[in-house]
């Protein structure tokens, strides 16, 4: 509990400090026009109620569940022509506030563009916009990726430089490096499972909040001719902060959006050397709108760890190893920027179920099927 | 197994991706200007999408791009922005939030009226930007849009 408060504490007082540093470099305004066109502020906000037939998952409890929402600010100011600086400020509705985005851009050309400080994790299709829900065709980012598998940051603390080239042909590429310290999101599965030097599973191994220093990663984005299509592939490498063991990521992505469809689909692997497992995962989402204002959307994923081959290594239930998921979603577009959202997810596999230690140590067999039903909404402006 | 479906999904939405037709550019219901100073005539259509989607940010001349657009509730902008951006306002709306949320760039300024965009465009000499067919453009020069 201390750690916590200590955690959320230096997050407050980061938010304070990143603020102040903004409005230090904020040039005194001359004329309205002047803000207008330089300074801009933006934002959005999540909220959603999820109900379970059991097991807790995602937003969702047996009880029903109100208290899943966000809220993020973002400003920018366009410092000169090649400089900006931008920082974004992220709240849960527990309270919680943390720093998302404080950065320097500079840019050099469009093929060359260095950012620095706290920037977004250029990884995959919706790591930089991890918590924005109108960007998405379901609530919450699929759990194979996305979810506290250490797989996904949303921020990286360090340096990044990006660009884009376009060829005659109308292909374009974007790419992205970058080099710093990554904090991916995590549970206690994937906190403890550590392994000794010896290669055996280390006993009483501790949660922790991880990280990854030391990192190096890059993302490549192919633009095709076909107006909407790209695909794209990601990795990075690190060590891991507690056992200075490496985690190795990478994976693909395809996507698809023009007019009425919405089609992604991503796929990656992680070896992370210090755990007794390797996971991949994959999802496959299509989404499509009927209308100006309603949305029908379709997910299936699927992710597996496989724990590593030792004798050393205590079996653990498969069932507590996979996620596999069914979900079909409904939206009503109120506007561009506010979406309704309503939808049913079929689970199977226990490995993003909340409390499932509890329930062994209780001597409870846990339901390897879950379903949750979600209603929620999302804005941006 | 998983391969299999993933390699699948990736035929599935390139089969749907040549399936879907691409808009026509139209002549009429607005019209591209730019500052009085910049030699540029004519210029190809995904070049001024490039500008006003500031994937490209400089002219050839070295001079920075300065795009401005219409308001979100414009007719002008939905013409212009499926004609030549290839996006209802819509799917641009979403463009910009996946940029300034990731910390990308941030959207041109709109403006209300025609003639708060020619302003803007004849007090910026990297300015490009969009009017209605028949709007007075003042010093601004109108460029051509071709294909």
């Amino acid at each position: 509990m201390q750690r916590t408060r200590r955690i959320v504490g230096t997050r407050i007082l980061m938010a304070a400090g990143g603020l102040a540093a903004l409005a230090a470099l904020l040039p005194a305004p001359t004329a309205a026009e002047a803000i207008g066109d330089k300074l801009t502020l933006s934002g959005f906000g999540n909220w959603e109620y999820g109900k379970t037939d059991g097991n807790s998952f995602g937003s969702g409890t047996e009880e029903g569940e109100f208290d899943d929402g966000q809220f993020a600010l973002f400003v920018s100011h366009q410092t000169s022509d090649r400089l900006r600086i931008a920082a974004k400020l992220f709240f849960e509705i527990n309270g919680e506030a943390e720093l998302e985005l404080a950065q320097v851009e500079y840019r050099f050309s469009d093929a060359a563009i260095g950012r620095a400080g706290v920037v977004a994790h250029p990884f995959g299709i919706s790591a930089e916009v991890f918590d924005n829900g109108t960007l998405r065709n379901f609530g919450h980012l699929p759990e194979s990726i996305y979810g506290a598998n250490g797989i996904a940051s949303e921020t990286l603390h360090g340096l990044a430089l990006a660009g884009r080239r376009d060829f005659a042909s109308g292909w374009a590429l974007s790419y992205d490096v970058y080099a710093g310290e990554l904090t991916p999101r995590s549970d206690g599965f994937f906190d403890s499972k550590r392994l000794t030097e010896e290669g055996e599973e280390a006993p009483n191994a501790e949660e922790s909040e991880i990280g990854y220093r030391n990192v190096f990663g890059a993302r490549a984005v192919l633009e095709s001719p076909i107006d909407g299509l790209s695909f794209g592939l990601s990795a990075y490498r690190g060590t891991e902060d507690d056992d200075d063991s490496s985690v190795e990521t990478m994976g693909g992505q395809v996507q698809f959006q023009r007019g009425a469809w919405d089609v992604r689909a991503e796929y990656f692997l992680q070896e992370p050397e210090g755990r007794i497992f390797s996971h991949d995962g994959y999802y496959i989402e299509l989404a499509r709108r009927l209308g100006d204002k309603w949305q029908i959307a379709l997910r299936t994923e699927n992710y597996q760890a496989e724990l590593v081959e030792s004798e050393l290594v205590a079996e653990i239930p498969e069932s507590q190893l996979r996620h596999e998921e069914l979900s079909f979603g409904l939206n009503y577009w109120l506007s561009s920027n506010v979406v309704f959202r309503a939808a049913i997810h079929e689970v199977s596999g226990l490995r993003f179920v909340e409390g499932i230690a509890d329930l062994v140590e209780q001597g409870i067999e846990p339901d390897e099927d879950t379903r949750l039903f979600t209603f929620g909404l999302a804005f941006a402006f | 197994m998983m391969r299999k479906l993933f390699v699948l999904a990736i035929i599935a939405v390139v089969l749907g991706a040549i399936g879907a037709v691409a808009p026509a550019v139209a002549a009429e219901g607005y019209k591209v200007i730019a500052h009085s100073t910049n030699p540029a005539t004519s210029l190809p259509r995904d070049q001024v999408a490039r500008y006003l989607l500031k994937k490209s940010t400089a002219w050839p001349s070295g001079k920075v791009v300065a795009p401005v657009d219409l308001g979100k509730e414009s007719a002008v902008r939905e013409a212009f922005s499926r004609d030549v951006l290839h996006k209802s306002v819509a799917e641009a709306t979403a463009y910009w939030q996946q940029q300034i949320f990731s910390g990308r760039g941030v959207p041109p300024p709109e403006k209300r009226t025609d003639a708060e965009v020619v302003a803007f465009v004849e007090g910026n000499e990297g300015a490009i930007g969009y009017v209605s067919a028949g709007a007075a453009v003042g010093d601004a020069k109108v460029v051509d849009v071709v294909e």
